[in-house]
């Protein structure tokens, strides 16, 4: 690989790097007791980016022994675009490190048995509860080895694993019909199944969705809100993450950008990105331009501070690279993407958060969310629902979303909890789909459009 | 390819498998992002793999590999996999007959050279630029080849390969307000015009510069085909697949030959389609792709099946093998094939776009539909946003609104639909390979919050 970095320096380059990776992994689906999916395989490849006169050109293939041919089309396609402006990367570092993220139980050290067994038991017990019509676990374990070259001379080698158990379940009473899915993984072994259990989390989830089923229509309109610690990361991640996001930020998408220093958000709101967090599903030792994974604080009691940055965007906006270039796997070229995104605590108990809610809502975790960065506007649902009148929850919910403006609604932000906790681990995309996590305490908003039945 | 399919098919035999197939998928595309009105990026990527599926014991066993080297590892794999399953009804298709489709392949497209693929992307970003200075493009433009064999231990032996280019543009207008507006086109044959998706994109992000408040209450919502596709995705086409349907966990569960829709509209599924972005000769485990009724005039007659799940029900399957990850839209030799829309037609009793306006006391007229993916399949229901959108008055298009939220059940809003264009577009799937072809459709009664 060092010899094509040679070559390509010598055609002209201004600079390219190589990720070589293999990854090797297990998926196992069961549904309503019986083995749905049983895959293994192992997938090597290499990616190439090289930078001539300005422009990138990115050329990847998962037949190893094409990489000559490989760079000779990566420098061809880099030649082929002529951008306006011409790219620039911030400078780094030159690291040579080799960092192997050890779980405690190695996954490749357990039978496929158990780790059939361990979802089929999930499977068993939740369908054990009165209500459940259908449910389907899943298991996978996987293990990145990666190797990144460049021109620089910087030499990463990194092995990261991860795990993820899950499930999704549906229930039935009357006609109605209610989805819900849980989740727990990290960049750990079998291990995290001892502090998180899986099987634990699914009955609970199952239990929450029974409840849903006789739940009533959600009110729509404007209410105040409290979000549980899950959805309150997924609002750090949806609504601030993406807009924090340097390219975004760049291309004129986004509403934050020109606001560094500026206040964006109520002084009780701080917001960090950290790839560094212990066993974190959205963390990692160096990201895939080979720098190192640290925590940003984007938004520091109001204030906005940082974004996240890859070495291009670094440049153009005159800051310094944070680590936030990541890749779904070698075939693509990385982008500016979040790893674990969080809202960090504050002072109050969940009883004084909701002791002077007259009517409102209270909201725990998501099915998903989407943003428009550029306008600034959100839109979640949430997984499950509660009315909140007088102070007190009174009755469960159901199909219930939340809208607004993103910038609107930090600054409704008015009181903050002490309970941090890591939501659910989940798949960002952004037409690549990688690993993050987020979390938070609960969080109390002035007022948040409400959709629902 | 073939030949190689073939060399694997025998070893795995060898080895002691009853049954196998082997599915063989080379691919290489190449892709050029927009941002902020230039050409930032060029990409190209080569992908070749081997999917081997096999029965033992009638176990289903399943592995992967990247080269016939890796193959008899891999049908280890297999074997040794196949044992934790249960039994099943299961076996390969036997070989049906297929007949050719036009327009799939165009040797234009393999020709195409990087420069002639950069000048697309210029061509997205200047039309925009001509329709107003001030505004900022972003998007890609992309196009490749597929080239795929099957062969099964039943005696099929397929082989097909396809093109396939597309555009995408958003467009982004800072006045007072921030407006945007976007633009998609995909085909299978070089017929684009590029220009078309920056202009498009600009015009509708023009046309949504200062926007008014539009107040919550039920109303005539009119679904562009963009918007209506988001839904349909995550709504009424996984409604429609049969392993969910026979498990109950659908609306159209245990429905055959009721009214479940108005009945001017006609819903049908076709693999066969000429130029239909998912298109192909056979499926993904060789069953010769069809044309299936669903919907016929509002009344349900089938759903979708692939083999396994025709296998356990007594039904025959549709076609309707697929092999892609959950939340990503390609093909993949990397897993197992399960039941997916290819292209999904949205038809019926059309009528001219003007008159389905015309004909709206008040309603509004959406073209995004943000969160989409939010919807849950099992019960219908839906939540979405819009930020894209127009009122209408008496008839008339009269100004843009500001970001509204619309929520409702998807199977109810098919029984009010009261209006179905003819401005069909055909649109590939977001977080799916589902392609979906629809016109404007005109629904009653939705609940609209802003």
């Amino acid at each position: 690989m060092e010899k094509i970095i040679k070559k390509l320096m010598d055609m002209g380059a201004e600079y390219c790097d190589i990720r070589y990776e293999k990854r090797t992994g297990l998926s196992l689906e069961v549904k309503d007791g019986e083995l749905k999916k049983a895959v293994s395989g192992s997938e090597e490849g290499i990616g190439i980016r090289v930078l001539y006169n300005g422009a990138f050109g990115f050329f990847s293939t998962n037949n190893v022994s094409d990489a000559d041919k490989a760079a000779g089309i990566a420098f061809k396609l880099a030649k082929c675009s002529k951008p306006k402006e011409k790219l620039r990367l911030a400078d780094v570092k030159t690291v040579k490190d080799e960092i192997i993220w050890k779980p405690k139980r190695n996954p490749a050290d357990i039978s496929t048995e158990e780790k059939h067994k361990l979802i089929a038991g999930m499977d068993e017990a939740m369908r054990g509860i009165e209500g459940i019509l259908t449910v389907t676990t899943g298991y996978s374990d996987g293990n990145v080895e990666m190797h990144f070259l460049n021109s620089e001379g910087s030499d990463i080698y990194t092995i990261v694993p991860r795990i993820v158990a899950q499930a999704d379940l549906i229930a039935k009473k009357d006609g109605n019909i209610v989805g819900y899915r849980t989740r727990v993984g990290g960049t750990s072994g079998f291990e995290i199944f001892d502090s998180s259990n899986p099987l634990e989390k699914g009955v609970n989830a199952a239990k929450s969705a029974v409840r849903i089923l006789s739940a009533e229509k959600s009110p729509s309109g404007r209410f105040p809100v409290i979000t549980d610690p899950d959805l309150a990361g997924v609002f750090a991640h949806e609504a601030i993450g993406h807009a924090a996001e340097g390219d975004s930020v760049v291309s004129g998408e986004s509403i934050l950008e020109k606001k560094i220093g500026e206040k964006v958000a109520s002084e009780l709101v701080t917001i960090y990105d950290d790839p560094a967090i212990e066993n974190g599903f959205g963390s990692f030792p160096y990201d895939d331009e080979g720098v190192k994974g640290t925590k940003k604080i984007l938004i520091e009691k109001g204030v906005l501070k940082n974004f996240i940055l890859n070495r291009e965007t670094a440049h153009k906006l005159g800051m310094k690279p944070n680590g936030g270039a990541r890749a779904e796997s070698f075939a693509v070229r990385p982008l500016v993407r979040m790893s674990n995104t969080m809202i960090e605590k504050g002072e109050h108990s969940f009883d004084e958060l909701i002791e002077d809610i007259k009517y409102g809502i209270y909201a725990k975790g998501t099915r998903g969310g989407q943003v428009d960065p550029a306008k600034g506007s959100f839109q979640f649902s949430a997984q499950e629902a509660f009315l909140i009148e007088k102070g007190e929850i009174t009755k469960p919910l159901k199909d219930l979303s939340l809208s607004g403006l993103t910038l609107e609604t930090l600054k409704n932000i008015d009181a903050v909890g002490k309970d941090v906790k890591f939501g659910d681990p989940g798949f960002c995309g952004k037409g690549q789909l990688v690993p993050v996590g987020d979390g938070g305490p609960h969080i109390k908003i002035k007022n948040v459009l409400i959709g629902g039945g | 390819m073939i030949d190689s399919g073939k060399k694997i098919l025998e070893m795995a035999l060898k080895m002691g498998a009853d049954e196998a197939e082997i599915f063989l998928v080379k691919n290489n595309g190449t892709s050029f992002s927009i941002e902020k009105n230039s050409v930032t990026f060029a990409s190209s990527n080569m992908s070749y793999g081997i999917g081997i599926r096999i029965l033992k014991n009638k176990k289903i066993g399943f592995a992967f590999c990247i080269n016939g080297a890796q193959a008899e590892a891999a049908i280890k794999k297999a074997l040794s996999s196949s044992k934790l399953g249960k039994e099943t009804r299961f076996t390969f298709p036997e070989p049906g007959k297929t007949s050719k489709i036009e327009n799939l392949y165009d040797k234009k497209i393999v020709g195409l050279t990087p420069e002639e693929g950069e000048r697309f992307a210029k061509d997205v970003i200047e039309s925009a630029l001509d329709v107003n200075k001030n505004i900022i493009v972003l998007g890609g433009v992309g196009y490749g080849e597929e080239h795929l064999a099957i062969v099964n231990s039943k005696g099929i032996e397929i082989e097909d390969k396809g093109t396939e280019i597309g555009g995408s543009a958003t467009a982004v207008l800072k006045k007072k307000n921030t407006a945007t507006g976007f633009e998609i086109l995909s085909s299978r044959m070089l017929d684009i015009d590029f220009g078309v998706i920056g202009k498009n994109a600009a015009w509708l992000a023009m046309k949504t510069l200062n926007p008014r408040k539009c107040g919550s209450k039920n109303m005539t919502v009119l679904f562009t085909p963009y918007a209506l596709a988001s839904l349909l995705e995550f709504t009424t086409i996984p409604a429609l697949y049969a392993d969910k349907v026979h498990k109950g966990e659908s609306i159209y569960s245990n429905r055959i030959g009721e009214v479940v829709s108005s009945e001017i509209l006609t819903v049908v599924e076709d693999g066969s389609m000429p130029n239909g972005l998912n298109s192909a000769i056979a499926d993904d485990e060789g069953v010769p792709s069809k044309r299936t009724e669903l919907i016929k005039k509002g009344v349900l007659k089938n759903y979708l099946y692939d083999a396994s799940t025709a296998a356990e029900y007594d039904k025959e399957s549709t076609g309707n093998a697929v092999r892609s990850e959950k939340w990503a839209s390609s093909r993949t030799f990397k897993t197992t094939p399960s039941i997916k829309s290819r292209n999904f037609i949205i038809d019926g009793k059309t009528e001219k776009i003007e008159k389905l306006i015309s004909g709206v006391k008040e309603g509004i007229l959406v073209y995004d539909a943000m969160g989409a993916h939010t919807s849950n399949p099992a019960s219908g229901r839906f939540s979405i946003n819009s930020s894209i959108l127009f009122k209408i008055e008496k008839g008339e298009i009269v100004y843009p609104v500001k970001q509204v939220m619309i929520s409702g059940n998807m199977g109810d809003c098919l029984k009010n639909v009261s209006g179905i264009g003819n401005d069909f577009r055909k649109l590939p799937g977001e977080l799916s390979p589902v392609s979906v072809i629809a016109p404007t459709v005109r629904i009653e009664n939705v609940r609209v919050s802003g």
